[in-house]
């Protein structure tokens, strides 16, 4: 296809989808799907551009292409014919081959042409393409691209058959000042749209696509750009502030407040200094999770009786506006501090009792159930690291209470918070109570790690009792469906165990657990555990980009505790990366070939009475020389200092298989050999299978 | 009561906020019912819109519905929260296209000024598992308290809508309050009777506190629960005898037996999502005979619609 350049001019593209309220949380994804899938089009359809933007607002979703061609460039489509032998005979007359070629291109055989290549010669025809107009192309486009999105609750309304986030009202399609003919989602499109809903409920008409977002703005009181919003929010939030103290802004909640006004006016409200007496987590959780409201701070970090809500208005009368945030922040926060009163009036142990009512999971009994496990993995775990066991028990008794206490209900994810403070006001030590916090530690991947020893036991407790508990129900997660989250809780005491450097043994651990239920398990029920558990490792490995190779070779030797594991596999990358490796491996391999092939059990002990070369002798005492030094340093878990020793064997073991042949006739010689090649493969497999490291 | 701080003495009464709402949806073509005499968790229980939301047939209809939320009973001390209150409860269906401009004109036509108030549609997607139900749709803020529940349906009892329905749930307590000024529900002026000033109290406070305590202590779980079996069985042998409007009855009746039991704490949480898809499955035999039911006669009132 050869192309050729002609006029073409370009102009700017506008599509506006007007709609109901849109979820402010997945605007902004919603949008740039959309722009993506119309810029797909576009190069689909070889129309050259500029560059795309996404705008939206709650009633809009919007893309606006600058310079767009305004028509697909003019070219050639070639089409090659039968051979040019075989299209014309002796007297140069056409064939019927050649006769049928030309008609099914449309054209006369005096239309076709020679072409010549390397490879021989045929008939060819050359046919000018003219540009298709970018107008007459636009509708198919926005449909697909609309079509593509993905839409994870899609809705019907009304009589119709469409499916959209929300109803659609209007539609755009704007080329230059010119309206494409197009009917999508079930609406012409056109060049009217709609401003803010109060402030400029009237249609307005977009002459040209290129000034769309400045009349939505001077016209319409919409701030169509979702970064100049944002940027606007931002710089009301830190003005309205002012010498009172800081906003505190938490970019997710900004995003969503940017989703949920087309003109945003912040407004400056506050509430009764005596709340500030409740735990502040109660107070922030109101604001930013229930209210979207933001809050402000003192120099020291101090929570101040204030906070900013973000209005949709330039209201007539503002206070009216601000009381009515203060009414309902007062409302929310009576309530929460009745909640928490009533809390108060009795110890946090009482709660535990009350657990015996929840199930955890019908056949692993109530959460009391749970309860009770938990204190014996805390003790047992504490044990094994050296934690106070006592404390951590407590923690674990006290560590679901909070569950059943009325804030918690009222406001689920302060779970951890609220038993901290109650576990506080009923004289537990500081590191209980922090314990019952941070127990809940990580909550997702990329959190924060439990920071003391009692509350990393306890997470751990609570991760593998969950773990053992819904695997022995069969539910293991398969493809994407997790629903118990053992996954994450796999990943968390993988990420535990390594990051805080837990030297636990995980098989033990494992067995521990099992034997808190009062029910038989499987056979193989421990190693599925704990291969579960390596899959995640394996995967939080590859997160890291340390190759999957490296942890086969160390999987091989099956090390239960992670630090353990870890300890190897910084050894094997560090010897991955010694000059001697590659030829190391390849030893490994090829003994490894060579006691394959041998099926008999070979006899015991080397008998260096029986060699005959230097190289076989040499290798035999540089084997026992390493292996003296090996071991204890292998005892020690100094992994790579031993695979050094083990690097440094290279120059034996080139000289040996060059030098000695292993499958000699003669059976005493050939055995002894082998048994030679057996230490040395033991060798090899101290701290990991190096044979695994090769690659491909 | 004095100790109210009401911003303006041109206020709505709690039964003008009522009346004016009523009238404002019958003037634009809502049937307009009255409540439901059985106890109901929501306005969308009333057969006005569960069942109607079902098939085919054109229906809009406009009533207040008294509702018990067991669970919610906070003996008069709290000052949003109780375990009866009211809602009011549009359905339009199919829903127009300018359904959220009908709603805010119902708010205009209460005094509410749109550009004063900051009125929003904050995404709220409904889902009713006793129901078998969900939609999509927002709660509106007034001034960031969320005043009215709006709700494409979607599905109801199982069964897909078509053509969909629009509901609108009004709370009415705290529209009343918002629009009084008071910052406490049984502060609302419910009538300027000729005994004198009414308020939400007179009318309700003495009935939360004693229902709160039935609810919470009193309530007798035995009976309750066995009550919920034999709902459960009587609707199933309606169902049998394809009486849908009285199974359906015996589905309410189940319900409000369940949030009893949950509101008295007696049920765990496996229980209690036991007795959710009990009633669920209940719920949907129901819809699934009605539906046959009006079509047997024919869908009368979608004739209606083309005559």
């Amino acid at each position: 296809m050869i192309q050729e350049d002609n006029n073409i001019s370009q102009a700017d593209f506008l599509l506006e989808i007007g709609t109901e309220e849109l979820p402010a949380k997945s605007l902004q994804g919603l949008v740039a799907d959309l722009a993506f899938n119309v810029e797909q089009g576009l190069q689909n359809a070889e129309l050259s551009y500029g560059r795309a933007v996404a705008y939206a607002s709650p009633r809009r979703l919007a893309v606006l292409i600058r310079d767009l061609a305004d028509k697909q460039k003019d070219h050639v489509v070639e089409k090659r014919g039968p051979a040019f032998s075989a299209a014309f005979n002796e007297d140069g007359a056409p064939t019927q081959a050649c006769i049928g070629f030309a008609a099914s291109c449309g054209v006369t055989v005096s239309e076709l042409q020679k072409h010549k290549t390397s490879a021989g010669t045929w008939v060819m025809c050359r046919k000018p393409q003219p540009g298709v107009k970018t107008i007459n192309l636009m509708c198919g486009i926005i449909e697909d691209a609309v079509k593509k999105l993905s839409l994870p609750k899609a809705m019907r309304w009304g009589n119709t058959n469409e499916t959209f986030v929300r109803p659609v009202h209007w539609i755009i399609m704007l080329y230059a000042n010119q309206v494409v003919q197009a009917k999508i989602l079930g609406i012409e499109a056109g060049r009217i749209t709609y401003g803010h809903r109060f402030h400029h409920p009237d249609p307005i008409e977009i002459t040209h696509a290129s000034q769309y977002v400045e009349i939505l703005s001077t016209t319409g009181f919409v701030i169509v750009d979702i970064e100049q919003r944002k940027e606007m929010i931002r710089s009301q939030l830190s003005e309205l502030a002012g010498q009172r103290g800081t906003v505190v802004i938490d970019e997710d909640l900004l995003n969503e407040v940017t989703g949920m006004v087309e003109y945003p006016v912040a407004l400056l409200c506050a509430f009764n200094t005596k709340f500030l007496n409740m735990p502040l987590e109660i107070l922030k959780a109101v604001m930013r999770n229930h209210q979207r409201y933001f809050y402000l701070v003192d120099e020291k970090g101090g929570l101040l009786p204030y906070f900013v809500a973000l209005s949709n208005i330039k209201s007539k009368d503002e206070k009216r506006v601000i009381s009515g945030n203060e009414r309902v922040m007062r409302a929310r926060l009576n309530d929460a501090e009745f909640f928490y009163h009533v809390d108060l009036q009795k110890p946090l142990s009482d709660y535990v009792d009350r657990l015996k009512d929840v199930v955890y999971q019908s056949k692993l009994g109530s959460l009391y159930d749970k309860t009770k496990r938990m204190e014996k993995l805390a003790a047992f775990i504490s044990k094994e690291i050296g934690a106070d066991a006592t404390l951590a028990e407590r923690a674990a008794f006290l560590s679901k209470a909070d569950l059943m206490t009325s804030v918690v209900r009222e406001i689920p994810e302060l779970q951890g918070v609220m038993g901290y403070y109650y576990a506080l006001h009923q004289q537990e030590p500081q590191v209980v109570a922090a314990a019952v916090r941070d127990h809940y530690l990580p909550r997702y991947s990329g959190d924060a790690l439990p920071g003391n020893d009692i509350a990393l036991v306890v997470a751990l407790a609570d991760r593998i009792d969950h773990l053992v508990g819904i695997f022995s129900m069969g539910q293991v997660p398969t493809g994407d469906k997790d629903p118990f989250a053992l996954r994450r809780a796999a990943l968390a005491i993988v990420r535990i165990l390594i990051e805080k450097q837990v030297d636990l043994d995980l098989k033990k651990l494992i067995e521990f657990t099992c034997s808190t239920y009062n029910f038989e398990f499987p056979k193989t029920f421990v190693s599925q555990v704990l291969d579960f558990i390596f899959e995640r490792l394996r995967s939080w490995y590859a997160e890291q980009g340390i190759e999957s190779n490296i942890i086969h070779a160390v999987l091989a030797r099956y090390p239960t505790s992670l630090v353990d594991f870890n300890r190897r596999v910084q050894a094997v990358r560090i010897f991955e990366a010694e000059p001697q490796a590659g030829a190391l491996i390849a030893a490994h391999k090829r003994v490894n070939n060579i006691l394959k092939k041998i099926g008999l059990l070979l006899p015991e002990g080397f008998n260096l009475d029986l060699c005959t070369e230097d190289a076989e002798r040499q290798l035999a005492s540089e084997i026992k020389e390493a292996r003296d030094l090996i071991a204890p340093l292998y005892e020690e878990g100094f992994y790579t200092e031993a695979l050094k020793v083990l690097a440094e064997l290279k120059v034996v073991i080139d000289n040996f298989f060059d030098n000695v042949m292993v499958m000699v006739a003669d059976e005493k010689i050939r055995n002894n050999r082998l048994i030679l090649l057996h230490e040395l493969r033991d060798l090899f497999c101290y701290v990991a299978d190096i044979s695994l490291l090769a690659k491909g | 009561m004095n100790k109210s701080k009401r911003t303006t003495n041109n206020f709505l009464t709690f039964q003008d906020l009522i009346l004016k709402l009523q009238q404002y949806w019958m003037q634009q073509g809502c049937v307009l019912l009255q409540p439901l005499d059985l106890e109901v968790g929501a306005g969308t229980f009333h057969p006005g819109s569960f069942l109607r939301a079902i098939g085919p047939e054109p229906w809009s209809a406009v009533y207040a519905q008294p509702c018990r939320r067991p669970a919610d009973g906070r003996y008069g001390e709290n000052p949003n929260r109780s375990q009866h209150y009211y809602q009011l409860q549009v359905i339009l269906k199919p829903s127009p296209s300018n359904i959220q401009e009908l709603y805010l004109n119902s708010l205009r036509a209460l005094g509410v000024d749109t550009l004063v108030d900051d009125i929003r549609f904050v995404e709220d997607n409904w889902e009713s598992p006793t129901l078998g139900a969900w939609g999509v749709g927002w709660e509106v803020w007034q001034n960031g308290m969320e005043i009215t529940q709006f709700t494409y349906f979607q599905q109801v009892g199982g069964l897909d809508c078509k053509p969909v329905a629009g509901e609108i749930t009004y709370g009415l307590e705290r529209l009343a309050m918002d629009l009084q000024g008071v910052d406490n529900m049984y502060d609302i002026v419910w009538s300027e009777s000729r005994s004198g000033r009414v308020t939400y109290g007179d009318v309700f406070l003495q009935n939360e506190k004693e229902m709160s305590r039935y609810n919470f202590t009193y309530a007798d779980t035995a009976m309750l629960g066995n009550n919920f079996n034999v709902f459960e069985s009587d609707c199933q042998r309606l169902l049998a005898a394809e009486l849908s409007l009285p199974a359906y009855e015996m589905v309410l009746h189940a319900s409000h037996a369940f949030n009893l039991l949950d509101a008295r704490g007696a049920l765990s949480v496996s229980e209690r999502q036991r007795y959710i898809l009990r009633v669920r499955a209940l719920a949907k035999a129901v819809a699934e005979c009605y539906f046959k039911e009006r079509e047997k006669m024919g869908f009368p009132l979608l004739k209606r619609e083309k005559e």
